[in-house]
């Protein structure tokens, strides 16, 4: 599974194909502690930069993926694996 | 001159105030929902008074204002895009999918980092000729508890219990939906709703039904603040709110299997899932992935019926006690305004 490096400044995403448009997100973001930050991503377009925080969030809506050259530092999992 | 049922209030069913108490824009509190009562929003003042100082009098002589804050009701017809827009409002933690007209919100409880529940503005005023002077713009509102309640084929009861950051700014330029052209809504009845609990969550209740009651609570507190003004600069959650409970009426007696999984001396962890349905694309459906129910039986006129209770359990397939899954028109919700 991917995991986004939370410590990048800027990760690229891309919509995953097949499932239904994401149109809106909300993630914990620096910017607005305590509270959420709502995205709404361009309809139409499929690959975006955006902040690792969103990334993250991204991911786990399961519309959207680490694109290839983002897709850094895994982090290893217990026992090797 | 104005009445009670001239009262309408405006809200903007996608938007959300950016900052707290920064008042959302007109031109997208165009939304008018129809309510049941004209719960005017009202004015809490805290005054400071004299009355602890020797001041030449007995009893206080002079006020200042401490603080304002204020508190309404909205009570209306359950409805798809009442309750999702509520929920939205409540949680704050939505993803939104889908394509014109078929959205599909995901609503989860809020994240364990967030604090604050999202706010809003609306407008409310007695729309009667001459009468623009009721007309008020209320912000830095949150839902504090969310009440929907169904009872029979009958349509659903939603309440909300609302506090705003205690301003009132005068509109009195808006303009009020004509009567044929309030927001239009998929409205809930009774015979929309299906219940499933059990430990598989398949085990279908529906036929069982008496009555069904939600109520989420945010338990909102006001911190102390020493911010400029008197109005509420902050509203938080509660210390382990949103809590929500599912009161459930059942035609069933100490026989049936949910009265089971209460008497055990290891109370069976079950699943419940509540949909309301009007069709494939426009329904709520909140799962319960993991709880505990209490059940006592009561007479009720010729049967016995069951009253259960479902106690929340925080798991992490919900990502708390529960999750809703909103399908509407609704390409997304929370958009900043302005």
């Amino acid at each position: 599974m991917t995991e986004v490096d939370k410590t990048s400044a800027k990760v690229k995403i891309e919509r995953v194909a097949g499932v239904d448009p994401i149109t809106q997100i909300a993630y914990i973001s620096s910017d607005r502690p305590g509270g959420y930050s709502q995205w709404q991503p361009e309809p139409g377009k499929d690959a975006f930069e955006v902040s690792a925080e969103l990334a993250a969030a991204a991911v786990e809506s399961g519309g959207f993926r680490v694109t290839e050259d983002s897709r850094v530092k895994l982090k290893p999992k217990k026992g090797g694996e | 001159m104005g009445t009670p049922a001239s009262y309408k209030w405006l809200i903007g069913s996608t938007k959300t105030e950016g900052n707290f108490g920064v008042a959302m824009a007109s031109a997208d509190l165009t939304d008018w929902y129809k309510i049941k009562e004209a719960d005017f929003s009202q004015m809490d003042t805290t005054f400071e008074s004299d009355e602890d100082e020797i001041n030449g009098y007995v009893g206080g002589t002079l006020y200042t204002v401490q603080e304002r804050k204020g508190t309404m009701a909205r009570k209306a017809k359950a409805s798809i895009e009442l309750i999702t827009w509520a929920l939205g409002e409540m949680l704050g933690n939505v993803t939104s999918s889908g394509a014109t007209p078929n959205y599909t919100q995901t609503i989860k409880w809020r994240n364990v980092c967030a604090v604050n529940p999202p706010s809003f503005s609306f407008v409310e005023g007695e729309d009667c000729v001459g009468q623009t002077a009721t007309n008020w713009l209320y912000k830095g509102v949150v839902i504090n508890t969310l009440t929907l309640e169904f009872n029979g084929k009958g349509p659903g009861a939603l309440t909300l219990a609302l506090m705003h950051d205690g301003s009132e700014t005068a509109q009195p330029s808006v303009v009020f939906p004509v009567p044929a052209a309030a927001f239009a809504v998929n409205k809930l009845f009774g015979y929309h709703l299906t219940t499933k609990l059990g430990p598989l969550g398949t085990e279908d209740i529906t036929p069982l039904l008496r009555s069904w009651k939600m109520t989420i609570n945010s338990g909102i507190v006001e911190p102390p603040s020493m911010a400029a003004g008197v109005l509420v600069s902050e509203y938080q959650y509660g210390p382990k709110n949103p809590k929500i409970d599912i009161e459930i009426s059942l035609k069933a007696n100490k026989g049936h299997a949910i009265y089971g999984y209460y008497q055990a001396a290891a109370p069976t962890v079950v699943k419940h899932i509540s949909a309301l349905t009007i069709n494939t694309n426009r329904s709520i459906t909140l799962t319960q992935s993991s709880c505990i129910v209490t059940a006592i039986a009561k007479p009720s006129g010729n049967e016995v019926n069951l009253d259960i209770k479902v106690m929340e359990q925080h798991n992490a397939i919900d990502g708390g006690p529960g999750a809703f899954v909103c399908k509407t028109g609704f390409a997304n919700l929370l958009q900043n305004s302005p």
